[in-house]
């Protein structure tokens, strides 16, 4: 994970936590400066050390364990929350739920066809054999992909965004470096900007979602923004780079005081300097912002950033 | 082609769609088994469209459509939707809003078959693989439980083996029952050598009353008749030796983009559909029927073709549909083009047709035609029509054998895209007829297939012109029809 110049993205992030069943009961599972920590379990490699040779494997294990396996997932972005009203109702009766719904896929009918075989030659046989047995290993990953989703979703607000910013951090670092691939990640980061900057914008200018346009922005600087148009050829069109997701988004700090905060000059939590746009295409001004948690009207771990008094 | 701005097209409809209030607001009522959550149909359509054109690889649209699903799904408070005391609140709720959704048919990937090479193919050629003869003959058969008469269509010995291509109708003692099979193995079969044979019978790919008989073993390539015995009957000759009149064939290029093919296909799909539907156009037009349904997301389609850099600004394709839309009175596609008048002279025809009110008279009775015509390879995928046959409820058939690329996989959403040509007939009375491919059987390397006319094929023509458009090319052959039932 790469750190900006002012920082890892997660600096204007306080800690949070949430409880998950584990055995008979429930553990806390905490985040806490970009990573997932599980207070019960001190010694969790020791325990996955014992999962392999046969032992049960605690939730919370598990729990960690979908959690790696998602912290470079792009998926993450489309599924995940784009802002602290869009609610998403995945509760761990969900994921108990889902966890026993094990039965295994056996093949089926691929699709209807007007004709069918009345015997197979064997060539045929054979090659229904190996796409039986190619189509149960893929069910076997998307089952262990769906539950993965569920139990990270079941986490929590404060939890979702976290990975959200995770992954957006470490793609947004690939594309920096330019690594091999990276640009494969475009439209899928473009699209998680579009997906949480647009009702944003609607409550910054009144206008509609689909008016906003992003794109990828690149090089020196925070981008820009400019308002185009009238009626319904009115468009929002903004550059951001790929960073912003984690920087800006991920903390909570997209729109604050009517303000659209494009960058981060100085990180922290729970006091923070950003850059904001007051207005499309008008230069970005700093401000000077403090934290609270637990505002009427938003999931408990979402913070509320405001103007500094003075 | 703009792979990565096709991928944001669809990403960004999908986002536009998470967040539209409708999509979230899940029907009330529902059968106990059904998902809860269905993909709104502009991203299926889109997505759909663009791995057709190669825009888009199948995995990351099904990756797209499964992130999408999963975000409506996690997204369905339970208040909004039915009550838990409701009695169709499924029992399994969990796994109707995330149910386990195995790859699509976007993850298929095409079969490859090798083309025979064109040389090894030869209309009517004697001496191997690839013979293809019409035949137009009807042969009796009757004992005590069963009599009836086998109309054979054409002969033809490929890679795979040699097989007369007939269809059947036969009768018991206590009246007509066409679903009754000849009884081929009472059948003697020798050729012009002595051999003798056994006859195969198999109805894969084929429609009712049709079949396939394969001659066991492989007879030599170059026989010159078959003496067919049947019981009750006497023996009846079957001249190889009759070449198919040489088949008149152009083939000119065309420069049709990706987009603009899948949306010719389109058109057609919609075209095709109309036979199907009610007779009342009043009922037609009340939504949500098969061709609204059919016409969902065209304009979002349109839009996303031309941002992936497969569809030209200027194509007149957009326009076109949205004259055939019109022309069907389908509304809700959401195409932005101005209507164009230049319509293809077939779509013309068939519109004609409809719009006669009378798309599913029938207009000819039982019949059969020999017919041959091996079209040349188009795009990869090579086709040899092997008979006609009338049906006085079903319509005009032609069986055929496909050699090249078919998908291993149904088109989505209705639009069948495995078929990769537009096949048209225009018949001697200058009306032009849909064929719709409705099945298909792997042979082997060689595809059983039938092709559906729409409408049917008038019995009075002698000759029939056959309209193959693959991208890069079309074929226009015309081809002798000899008919079975002489009048």
């Amino acid at each position: 994970m790469s750190n900006g110049p002012n920082g890892p993205w997660y600096a204007c992030l306080p800690q949070c936590e949430s409880l998950v069943p584990c055995g008979t009961g429930q553990h806390a599972v905490r985040w806490e400066a970009g990573s997932l920590r599980l207070p019960e379990h001190p010694d969790a490699e020791g325990e996955l050390v014992l999962a392999a040779l046969g032992g049960e494997k605690a939730g919370c294990i598990e729990l960690a364990e979908a959690w790696g396996r998602h912290t470079g997932d792009l998926s993450v972005l489309a599924i995940g929350p784009r802002q602290p009203a869009d609610e998403i109702s995945v509760s761990w009766d969900d994921v108990a739920a889902a966890a026993q719904l094990s039965q295994p896929f056996t093949g089926g009918t691929p699709h209807p066809r007007p004709m069918r075989l009345a015997s197979q030659a064997p060539g045929l046989q054979a090659r229904a054999s190996a796409r039986r047995r190619q189509v149960s290993a893929e069910m076997d990953q998307v089952r262990q992909r769906r539950n993965d989703i569920l139990s990270l979703l079941a986490l929590g607000y404060g939890f979702q965004v976290r990975l959200i910013g995770q992954v957006a951090a470490a793609h947004a670092a690939r594309l920096g470096d330019q690594a091999e691939g990276s640009e494969a990640t475009r439209p899928a980061l473009v699209a998680a900007i579009a997906g949480r900057l647009a009702p944003a914008a609607e409550q910054w200018l009144g206008i509609d979602p689909d008016q906003v346009v992003v794109s990828l922005h690149h090089g020196p600087g925070w981008g820009s923004a400019e308002l185009t148009g009238r009626g319904e050829e009115r468009r929002l069109r903004v550059s951001l780079p790929p960073s912003w997701l984690a920087q800006v988004w991920a903390c909570g700090l997209t729109l604050t005081s009517r303000h659209l905060v494009v960058a981060v000059e100085q990180p922290g939590w729970p006091q923070a300097r950003v850059l904001a746009l007051r207005a499309p295409g008008t230069a970005p001004v700093s401000l000077d912002l403090q934290a609270t948690l637990g505002a009427t009207g938003t999931p408990p771990d979402a913070p509320r950033w405001e103007v500094r008094p003075g | 082609m703009n792979r990565e701005r096709a991928e944001t097209f669809l990403r960004l409809l999908a986002e536009s769609q998470i967040r539209a209030p409708q999509t979230r607001q899940q029907p009330g009522r529902r059968s106990p088994d059904a998902p809860l959550i269905t993909l709104p149909v502009k991203v299926a359509r889109v997505a759909w469209a663009l791995v057709a054109v190669g825009a888009l690889e199948g995995e990351t649209a099904e990756t797209i459509l499964s992130e999408v699903e999963m975000a409506l799904a996690a997204r369905l408070l339970p208040e909004h939707g039915p009550s838990v005391t409701d009695p169709v609140w499924p029992s399994s709720p969990v796994a109707q809003r995330f149910p386990l959704l195995r790859p699509r048919v976007y993850r298929a990937k095409p079969a490859w078959v090798p083309v025979p090479a064109p040389a090894s193919a030869v209309t009517g050629s004697a001496g191997g693989p690839g013979r293809y003869v019409p035949l137009g003959q009807m042969i009796l058969f009757h004992d005590q439980a069963i009599s009836g008469e086998l109309d054979l269509m054409s002969y033809a010995h490929t890679a795979t083996g040699a097989r007369v291509v007939a269809t059947w109708r036969a009768r018991d003692p206590l009246g007509s029952q066409r679903h009754i099979v000849p009884p081929v193995d009472q059948f003697e079969v020798t050729d012009d050598r002595g051999n003798g044979y056994d006859l195969r019978f198999s109805t894969e790919g084929r429609p009712e009353s049709t079949c396939d008989l394969t001659l066991d073993p492989a007879p030599p390539g170059d026989i010159r008749w078959l003496d067919i015995t049947t019981p009750g009957e006497a023996t009846a000759r079957v001249d190889l030796q009759a070449a198919a009149p040489a088949a008149e064939s152009e083939v000119s290029p065309v420069e049709l983009s990706p987009g603009e093919h899948l949306l010719t296909k389109v058109a057609e799909g919609l075209l095709l559909q109309v036979p199907d539907l009610p007779r009342d156009p009043h009922v037609q037009a009340i939504g949500p029927g098969p061709l609204p349904w059919l016409a969902a997301g065209l304009g979002d389609v349109i839009a996303a073709l031309q941002t992936a850099e497969v569809l030209p600004e200027d194509s007149p394709l957009p326009g076109r549909l949205a004259t055939l839309c019109a022309s069907l009175r389908v509304s809700g596609h959401g195409i932005t083009a101005p209507p164009a008048l230049d319509l293809p002279e077939p779509w013309l025809s068939l519109l004609a047709y409809y719009q006669r009110r009378k798309p599913r008279q029938t207009q000819a009775r039982d019949d059969f035609a020999g017919l041959v015509a091996d079209l040349p390879e188009l795009d990869g995928f090579r086709l040899v029509l092997l008979g006609l046959h009338h049906f006085d409820h079903g319509g005009t058939w032609i069986n055929a054998l496909a050699m090249g690329r078919i998908p291993d996989h149904n088109g989505a959403l209705g639009l069948d895209m495995v078929f990769p040509l537009s096949i048209w007939v225009h018949d001697s009375a200058g009306r032009w007829h849909a064929a719709r491919p409705v099945g298909w059987y792997d042979n082997g390397g060689e595809y059983l297939l039938t092709l559906r006319l729409t409408p049917p094929l008038p019995r009075s023509g002698t000759w029939i012109e056959v309209l193959a458009a693959g991208r890069s090319a079309k074929v226009r052959t015309t081809v002798p029809l000899r008919w079975g039932y002489q009048s």
